[in-house]
């Protein structure tokens, strides 16, 4: 039986839609049946009305299914003429701000989230009465419905930016967001979560400081906390923890799911790269590397502005300097919107969890991961009057089988990938193509490499490589490593310090994985569909990040 | 549903790496309801195709490898490309292509009322290389067309494409290539016309070359074209210099042949007012289109009357324009603030619309 509205149905999909891109971006692994309700229903919503709210004027938004845990989406262009005049009226007014002052409208809607996230953080799950509850559980809807209405309007505006900025310099200057020169105008930005990285290193100084290096060297994570709390100087360092906590903890090692624990929840992960940070030959150099970044890209501004009439770099600088603010909104985006807001969602769920379970109406905390929100509102609403263990029993053994099958479709309809590709190129949405669905890569046999990809950031390194399928493995990575993943999320940052690369299953130049690595300046491939599959963990990898390739070297 | 020819009508800008830049823009003019003349694309898949099923691919990885270390000279050069040339025409277009070229030449001929419709056959690149391979004029009949592909597809092959792959690092034994296949228009006269002055960068002005007969002679460099000079704002004539045109390319029955211009027929301007104006607005359609500015092959037909007698070949970026003079194009009345311009730009190139 279906659990909701979204669930994909080739009869009905397939008869106007010609084809659906798999998000490998975003739900492989597959999704719990709560996240994958709250993708196909707040953020899908999002789309079509952020779109609307932009009047982008071909573009009604991506729509959205589910399948088995994963998301499938396909674009929605808009072909009649008459409306995309009239959409074109709208989007001139609706467009301006974000030209006119980009970082009024960013904080403005950093505000207006917070002011959402607040009460939420200091709601009390265990006092609270099931009336307050109830309205509490419409409350975090709410919240994240439209963190992600902010969240695409921010989006869209952004990107499309970034899409014309990009395609002057393609056809003028002969550079895309492949190249070099390209990447070289996009580095160099500080932004909101490295911030976040900088005070988990200031965290591993202050461990050093107090003579604690041994205690986290010696014992496995999850058992320094206890062996820290038996010691003056430890508790110190675990009071900064909290502090730490308070504000960054708001995270998950995966972004866009609801189960695993957050920072706050199981400081482990932290634990675990203040290790990372401790080893030997480790060193945090984001900002030892940032001025020279700096220095180059006003270089790399120089060298494009040289080629613009005097008279015309006006509105060419200021549409460079929106452009360039993509990748500083790819990444502290994630921080304000994704991150809060799903550990939010995620202590909210638990919260209803214990709470019903203590009614007999569930069996444990996490069992509200199995449903789907009205059967949340229905529980909530009457939990004397509801069992829901056989529902989420029944689920629980659905995720179980489904949530292994990795190997998903990429497309699924009539079209070849070439095709597909021309059909998402046709599209014109700038979301698919920078960061959920990517450029597919072309084969240039020339380079005879064993993966090709798309360049994400420049350089070349050789070393190991290190498959990670599962975000929660993260902290196996060691300094040197050339990580190799389905796509990297925000959450693991704090790995970048220790890397030589990273390749990536999938993704495009606005993916994190790309943003990240050119602020640590390393080498970045992304897109190359099959990296995991075909790369083993210690096998000797030579990436190169400017053609977009990768060799396996034994 | 034919596996290597897609038809004109089928294309547009974004097929560029199907049918190569040349077809798609093409295609793209097509749609956008310009005049261009009717035919058809043969894939870059096609030419993958012929190398790899008639084993040509080794044969010339097998030249390459004896040349390879002596490939400095340019006569080195040309000796490789006439060795790999040789063998490559030396090849019959494979049955499963050519039985689709002749059935869409056929449909092609019966489009234009005739049994064997004269052609031109193109080369068409995923990436531009102006002038590096050859084109081919009036050509008639299937026989000939078959053999002017191979020719087309050989003439990745030439000394001077050898050696531009060579110097940056490309891969030497293949660059594959659609090739159009384009109802050759009987010109009375013919040209280019660019939507800035390719020169001096100046945005505010079209420059249109052009002399007696076929294109080949003005693209070719042979002559010494008309030129004229039209103001973009309102397409009048500010200058216009009439040059020698000393020969003209003509089509023949078996090809084309350069003869001797009359001395009367030299002294005349190539083009009318009329029909400069008239080609000027269509240019700057092409322009608003792509969003900078145009590098446009056109050609005037002898055996219709204006305005059916203009059509448009082909149309690329003008290469090597700075980027501020393409980019420096006619703001709109909207364009008061850079914000406005961003905004224009924006709607006539991320969204492709107005």
């Amino acid at each position: 039986m279906k659990r909701h509205a979204f669930e994909f149905d080739p009869e009905i999909d397939l008869k106007r839609y010609q084809v659906w891109y798999l998000d490998g971006s975003h739900s492989i692994p597959p999704w719990t049946p709560m996240f994958a309700w709250t993708w196909c229903n707040h953020l899908r919503h999002a789309h079509v009305w952020a779109a609307g709210r932009l009047s982008l004027p071909n573009n009604r938004g991506t729509d959205w299914r589910e399948i088995d845990g994963c998301a499938y989406c396909t674009p929605t262009p808009i072909t009649d003429a008459a409306e995309i005049r009239q959409r074109e009226t709208v989007f001139r007014e609706r467009i301006r701000p974000f030209l006119e002052d980009y970082d009024a409208v960013w904080q403005q809607a950093v505000r207006e989230l917070h002011g959402l996230y607040d009460p939420l953080k200091r709601f009390d799950y265990e006092e609270a009465t099931f009336d307050a509850l109830y309205e509490n559980w419409e409350d975090v809807l709410a919240m994240h419905r439209r963190m992600w209405e902010l969240h695409f309007y921010l989006m869209y505006a952004t990107y499309t930016i970034y899409t014309l900025f990009e395609g002057l310099c393609r056809e003028l200057l002969g550079i895309d967001d492949t190249s070099t020169l390209w990447h070289r105008l996009m580095q160099g930005f500080d932004n909101d979560l490295f911030e976040a990285d900088r005070k988990l290193w200031e965290l591993r100084l202050l461990a050093e400081e107090l003579g604690l290096t041994e205690v986290f060297l010696s014992s496995p994570a999850d058992q320094v906390l206890p062996q820290l709390r038996g010691s003056a100087r430890g508790r110190q360092w675990v009071e900064a923890l909290a502090a730490y906590l308070d504000i960054y903890g708001w995270r998950m090692p995966r972004m866009m799911e609801f189960n695993c624990p957050s920072w706050r929840e199981d400081p482990t992960p932290v634990i675990r790269h203040i290790q990372q940070f401790l080893a030997p030959g480790v060193s945090f150099d984001l900002d030892r590397k940032r001025p020279a970044l700096v220095e180059d890209r006003q270089r790399a501004e120089a060298e494009v502005l040289a080629r613009v009439p005097p008279e015309q770099r006006e509105w060419f600088s200021k549409l460079m300097a929106v452009a360039q603010k993509a990748g500083v909104f790819s990444e502290s985006h994630d921080f304000h919107f994704e991150h809060q807001a799903h550990a939010i969602f995620r202590r909210a769920l638990l919260g209803y969890g214990r709470r019903l379970a203590a009614k007999g109406c569930l069996a444990a905390a996490d069992d509200p991961l199995f449903l789907v929100p009205d059967e949340l509102r229905k529980a909530l609403g009457a939990p004397e009057y509801h069992d829901l263990r056989p529902v989420v029993a029944a689920r629980r053994k659905e995720f179980a089988d489904y949530s292994q099958r990795l190997d998903r479709p990429t497309l699924i309809g009539n079209l070849s990938l070439e095709e597909a590709t021309a059909h998402m190129v046709r599209a014109q949405d700038s979301i698919m193509m920078k960061i959920t669905i990517g450029e597919f890569p072309q084969v240039r046999p020339e380079l005879a490499a064993d993966l090709y990809g798309i360049a994400g950031s420049p350089g070349v390194a050789e070393g190991p490589a290190r498959v990670i399928l599962d975000e929660r493995d993260v902290g196996e990575v060691q300094a040197g490593e050339i990580l190799v993943a389905p796509i990297t999320y925000s959450g693991w940052t704090p790995i970048f310090p220790l890397l030589k690369g990273v390749v990536t299953d999938r993704g495009g130049s606005l993916a994190h994985a790309a943003v990240v690595g050119r602020e640590y300046h390393i080498p970045i491939v992304v897109n190359t569909l099959e990296a995991t599959k075909k790369i083993r963990t210690g096998q000797r990898l030579r990436i190169d990040g400017y053609q977009g390739v990768v060799y396996i070297l034994e | 549903m034919a596996k290597w020819i897609r038809w004109l009508e089928e294309l547009c800008q974004a097929d560029y790496a199907l049918v190569g830049k040349k077809c798609a823009n093409w295609g793209e003019m097509a749609g956008l309801g310009l005049p261009v003349p009717p035919g058809f694309a043969l894939t870059v898949e096609a030419y993958e195709y012929f190398f790899a099923r008639t084993g040509l691919r080794r044969k010339i990885c097998a030249i390459l490898d004896d040349y390879a270390p002596r490939l400095e000279e340019y006569r080195v050069y040309l000796e490789a490309s006439q060795a790999i040339r040789e063998v490559v025409e030396g090849e019959e277009l494979p049955e499963e292509i050519a039985a689709e070229l002749r059935r869409a030449y056929a449909a092609l001929s019966l489009r234009c009322g005739t049994v064997a419709v004269p052609v031109s056959v193109r080369s068409s690149g995923p990436v531009s290389r102006p002038g590096q391979f050859e084109t081919y004029l009036n050509v008639k009949g299937e026989a000939m067309l078959c053999r002017k592909v191979v020719h087309c597809w050989s003439s990745t092959f030439t000394a001077q494409a050898l050696a531009y792959r060579r110097q940056r690092n490309l891969p030497l034994a293949e660059e594959p290539i659609a090739v159009g296949v384009m109802r050759l228009v009987e010109a009375r006269a013919a040209g280019v016309a660019f939507t800035a002055d390719p020169a001096t960068g100046a945005t505010d002005r079209i420059v249109i070359e052009g002399s007696w007969g076929l294109g080949e002679s003005v693209v070719g460099g042979r002559v010494s074209p008309d030129r004229f000079v039209l103001a973009k704002q309102d397409l009048s004539l500010i200058s216009s210099r009439h040059g020698e045109k000393g020969t003209k390319v003509v089509a023949t029955t078996g090809g084309v042949e350069e003869i001797a211009v009359e001395a009367a027929e030299r002294a005349r301007p190539c083009l009318g007012l009329e029909e400069l104006t008239y080609l000027g607005r269509l240019v700057l359609k092409l322009e608003e289109h792509f969003g900078v500015p145009q590098d446009v092959e056109w050609a005037v037909s002898a055996t219709s009357a204006f305005p059916q007698n203009i059509f448009l070949l082909q149309t690329r970026p003008i290469a090597g324009l700075s980027l501020g003079a393409a980019a420096n194009w006619e703001p709109r009345a909207t364009s008061r603030t850079p914000t406005d311009h961003i905004i224009d730009l924006m709607l006539r190139r991320v969204f492709q619309s107005s």
